[in-house]
């Protein structure tokens, strides 16, 4: 009598209940909402903070990876995760833009899962797929600011977006780049990390010349890309100092590994 | 299971020859004029607004169902909400009579076509893209779905509204049937999105 009381109270109150608790992400408003959980939002400002409490101007050598145009490669994107988890040498992760496809949010949320299983730091960089619909404020409230900076040691790291044809004003932003860049004294080398590379058709060609001085000039050693998915190893496309390095769609089950030992930079491609 | 497979086949095919047998329920054969709505639905969900609401009409033998609806969605972490039109078609191949003026379709089948209205979205590419750029349209899904539906009649012939119905649907939509293909490694669940809503059926 008590039993069945008590199966019936659990059929009809708890079980519904469970069921609708777990099903409340499945309540889909639009493909193209902004609607984030807490722990999905301001990832590039936690991450910043991750990185600078390891210490990493304290250590000798430290090492970082880089994969690009993640769009709709889970498959890949898993295999790059167990990839980067075993190699345990690893301080941190970028991307270089092109995290989604369409830029919709559950895509963001897709690569997002899976960039959280890995065991260490991530940063990324805008691409011109994020943008779409209403990519570049889900980016904004996932990652934060398309341009920012990063210092370890006495490196310097720029993220900048350069997805020209996505938006109505300047991009990338020379203003941003320049003061970025200008303290000189205070660094000994730079790394550039954005999506589209200069020399590509959709790089605003007009700010193409000045994006390139301003690299040259203030001790840009790489400049990191993606947005062509084949890998090109790093080359001295303008002939100055400055090595331009297509890291490939994760697709081509590759990343880049990065190893920074005071003033030497190491550049390695890795197949998974 | 074989019986099974062979009893709704001759249920659908009774049903498609006969027309429908709930005449009471729906309302293609009144004798209202044909541009005034057939019902009324509210819904939650279902990538065509947190809450969209609308106006609908049912046609071949009360089989088949499309509605007009607006859907709002509130800007949550960014600074604009989102307006979506949608035009939803649903076909259910069986009613069944149930007592006490209950009726269910156990089966709808349909699809969503949802516009999104907002200067981020194209329809076609802007000119400012090479050919060929983006294939697809930010502003326009398709949003297709299963689901089933159970109504009530209410009050008498001559009130307004003679049934409600409440319905569930289990959707997906084109872009992430695409995001499915060719990755293993997401689940099906994870392209699968649940919505309900009601109608008020004149």
């Amino acid at each position: 009598m008590y039993l069945s009381y008590f199966r019936k109270l659990a059929i009809t109150v708890c079980l519904p209940l469970l069921i609708g608790v777990s099903a409340c992400e499945k309540f889909e408003y639009s493909p193209n909402e902004v609607r984030l959980d807490e722990s999905e939002q301001d990832l590039t400002r936690k991450n910043l903070e991750k990185i600078q409490a390891l210490d990493l101007d304290k250590r000798t050598t430290f090492r970082f990876a880089v994969i690009s145009d993640t769009q709709r490669f889970y498959d890949e994107l898993d295999d790059a995760v167990d990839a980067l988890n075993n190699r345990n040498d690893l301080d941190f992760v970028i991307i270089t833009g092109d995290i989604t496809d369409f830029g919709q949010t559950k895509e963001y949320r897709w690569i997002n899962d899976r960039m959280q299983k890995l065991k260490i730091p991530f940063l990324t960089v805008i691409g011109n797929h994020d943008c779409v619909g209403n990519g570049k404020k889900i980016y904004q409230a996932m990652y934060g600011p398309y341009d920012y900076t990063m210092n370890i040691g006495r490196n310097r790291f720029v993220f900048i977006n350069t997805n020209s044809l996505e938006f109505d004003e300047p991009v990338p932003d020379l203003d941003f780049f320049r003061k970025a860049l200008q303290d000189t004294a205070n660094f000994d080398q730079a790394f550039v990390l954005s999506h589209i590379p200069p020399f590509d058709a959709d790089f605003d060609k007009s700010m193409e010349e000045e994006f390139n001085r301003i690299s040259n000039q203030s001790k840009v050693k790489v400049s990191i890309h993606g947005h062509q998915h084949g890998y090109r190893e790093p080359r001295k496309y303008y002939g100055d100092a400055v090595d331009y390095l297509i890291v490939g769609s994760v697709e081509k089950r590759g990343y880049e590994e990065i190893a920074v030992t005071g003033r030497q930079i190491e550049l390695k491609r890795i197949l998974f | 299971m074989k019986t099974f497979i062979k009893y709704c086949l001759l249920l659908f095919i009774a049903n498609a020859s006969f027309g429908a047998y709930a005449q009471d329920s729906h309302t293609s054969d009144t004798d209202r004029k044909w541009y005034i709505p057939d019902h009324a639905v509210a819904q939650f969900a279902g990538n065509i607004g947190l809450i969209s609401a609308g106006v609908g009409y049912s046609y071949l033998h009360d089989k088949v169902q499309t509605d007009i609806m607006y859907g709002f969605v509130p800007a949550f972490e960014s600074n604009t909400s989102i307006h979506i039109l949608t035009a939803k078609t649903a076909w259910h191949p069986w009613s069944v009579d149930l007592e006490k003026g209950y009726l269910l379709e156990p089966l709808r089948l349909g699809t969503g076509i949802s516009y999104s209205y907002g200067p981020q979205f194209f329809t076609s590419l802007p000119k400012r893209y090479p050919d060929k750029y983006y294939w697809w349209a930010s502003s326009l899904r398709f949003t297709p779905f299963i689901g089933t539906a159970i109504s009530k009649k209410i009050g008498r012939d001559a009130t307004m509204i003679k049934r409600v119905q409440l319905y569930g649907e289990l959707g997906t939509t084109d872009l992430d049937v695409v995001s499915k293909f060719g990755n293993k490694h997401l689940p099906i669940w994870d392209i699968l999105n649940l919505a309900f809503g009601t109608k008020f059926i004149f």
